[in-house]
């Protein structure tokens, strides 16, 4: 079950062994697996290759190891997320090769007077499974929208899904643990473990109001089966409305704290600059005083038409897409198809959950030849909205992007 | 396209009861999970020049697809993110070996700025 990414391990390993073997490729490449060509007049600009990993259909992959892989476009015509297209974000290339039921367990220890050891099994038979829709979405999700380039992994939209989740409260689960009264954090870490000694492992940590809401919960199930491997199987963290480095995956250990020890990934990774809006003026450098990146902002994005894509005149466009929040909950999704001057109501369906993607669609007759800006801007119940791209704010590590959405077509 | 599919399938083994055999011979618990072997490497197209070995330093913990994901971006942008690794993420990367790298890394990948 703690078996390493071989390859990877491989290739730490020659890489200790001396400097003299870097002359030659580190580890044999494969043939087998061949992405998009790049184009022979752009011999520097890379275009990430499609790809297919266990338990997915082909995804953009930004990166084979650790893996990350993007959902399309157009899995957001639909409300819910396939889990053979969900995004895939690893922090360390080591992850198990294997996870055996019969030892898999999850531990509870620290700050209890009662600590526990269980396994999957008893995590869906000894606690009321609790189950709803969610969407979860990556900090840097749509980064690439962000001017000048930011820190991190360039996703467009499709670092987001929206799934039905099902597990253990996870307040019910540390109640079982007789969590001590003067408790005031966990530290929360799943099976990846980073290559070289001295990086920080991928831990978590959420305080007691976190830890008492009765919606965060160890998932076992998505979309009414088990987790893909590559989405955390067998249990995840699963926090609505919170961004998703929070959602540890293939969990492994809680730890409940006295004091607020400090954890990287959660007190110098994923953070925002310390102020109403999380943002600096365009191209500073990250103030002194930052906070955690936690909720979601409104969002909206547009699955279909696709970018850059051919309609005939007199033809009738659908305009469809995803929009959520929070979980204030959305109220209107604003669709423009003259970029941005005009504004009508888009016809929503019915909520899946206050957490859950909320589909829309807009239908239109596309009269006039040329380009246009087709545009969508949700709208919440607190009347709260998205900017419009040119007047989004900018962070230094391209976080919580949410301005309404704009994709070109062209009819002839 | 079809040949990546077919190598995904293939190499995906969801293993639900088969006999688990230690070395001693004894048999435990039938297996019960997945497992998984991941694609083999993918052979980015990184430019080659002064610095190509020193860079390949930086795929002990992550692939190259960190570095082209970027795409082109400013001298200071990659000496922030290279001197990150060694500071936040104890990369084994000595402090000429880091120079190495961000020459590399401009002078491929950089805009000019």
């Amino acid at each position: 079950m703690t078996g390493m990414n071989r390859r990877r391990f491989l290739q730490s390993s020659i890489l200790c062994i001396g400097a003299g073997i870097l002359n030659t490729p580190a580890f044999p490449r494969s043939a087998s697996l061949t992405g998009v060509a790049l184009a022979p007049q752009e011999p520097y600009v890379f275009h990430p290759p499609m790809m297919t990993f266990p338990e997915k259909k082909a995804m953009l992959m930004h990166s084979d190891s650790p893996p990350l892989l993007e959902t399309s476009r157009s899995a957001f015509a639909e409300a819910i997320t396939p889990n053979d297209q969900f995004f895939v974000r690893w922090h360390h290339a080591v992850i198990p090769d294997s996870i055996d039921l019969n030892t898999y367990r999850i531990s509870i220890s620290g700050n209890v007077d009662n600590p526990l050891q269980f396994s999957l099994d008893e995590l869906k038979n000894r606690f009321e499974p609790v189950e709803f829709f969610a969407v979860k979405q990556c900090g840097g999700n749509s980064r690439k929208l962000y001017t000048p380039t930011t820190s991190g992994i360039q996703w467009m939209h499709g670092a987001m899904g929206c799934a039905h989740w099902k597990g253990a409260r996870l307040k019910d689960v540390l109640a079982e643990a007789k969590i001590r009264s003067n408790s005031q954090f966990i530290k929360v870490n799943g099976l990846e473990r980073p290559v070289m000694p001295g990086t920080p492992p991928f831990q978590r940590k959420l305080d007691m109001e976190e830890c008492g809401r009765d919606d965060v919960i160890i998932a076992y199930e998505m979309n009414g089966t088990d987790l893909p491997y590559l989405n955390g199987y067998p249990a995840v963290l699963v926090v609505p409305g919170y961004f998703a480095d929070n959602w540890v995956k293939m969990l492994e250990t809680i730890v409940v704290t006295e004091k607020d020890e400090p954890v990287f990934y959660t007190d110098k990774a994923y953070r925002l600059p310390n102020n109403e809006l999380g943002s600096v003026p365009v191209g500073a450098d990250m103030p002194e005083d930052t906070r955690p990146l936690k909720r979601l902002r409104i969002k909206s994005v547009i699955a279909e038409p696709e970018q850059d894509s051919h309609v005939k005149k007199g033809d009738q466009i659908t305009i469809t897409g995803v929009a959520f929040d929070s979980g204030l909950g959305i109220q209107e999704v604003l669709v423009s198809i003259d970029g941005g001057t005009n504004w009508t109501s888009a016809q929503l369906d019915k909520e899946l959950g206050k957490y859950a993607f909320r589909k829309w669609t807009y239908r239109f007759n596309a009269i006039r030849s040329g380009e246009m800006t087709l545009m969508s801007r949700a709208v919440n119940r607190l009347g709260e909205t998205q900017p419009l791209p040119e007047n989004h704010e900018w962070n230094p590590a391209g976080y919580q992007w949410n301005a309404a959405d704009r994709v070109t077509i062209h009819v002839s | 396209m079809i040949a990546c599919l077919r190598h995904s399938v293939l190499i995906l083994l969801l293993v639900t009861f088969s006999a688990h055999t230690h070395a001693d011979g004894a048999s435990s618990a039938p297996f019960r999970g997945k497992i998984i072997e991941f694609p083999s490497s993918y052979d980015y197209p990184m430019q080659k020049g002064p610095g190509y070995e020193t860079v390949q330093k930086c795929s002990i913990c992550h692939s190259f697809g960190y570095i082209l994901n970027q795409g082109k971006v400013s001298r200071s942008y990659w000496e922030h993110e290279t001197h990150k690794m060694v500071t936040a993420y104890n990369a084994p990367i000595k402090p000429e070996e880091e120079k190495i790298i961000v020459n590399y890394l401009t002078s491929f990948y950089g805009n000019g700025k």
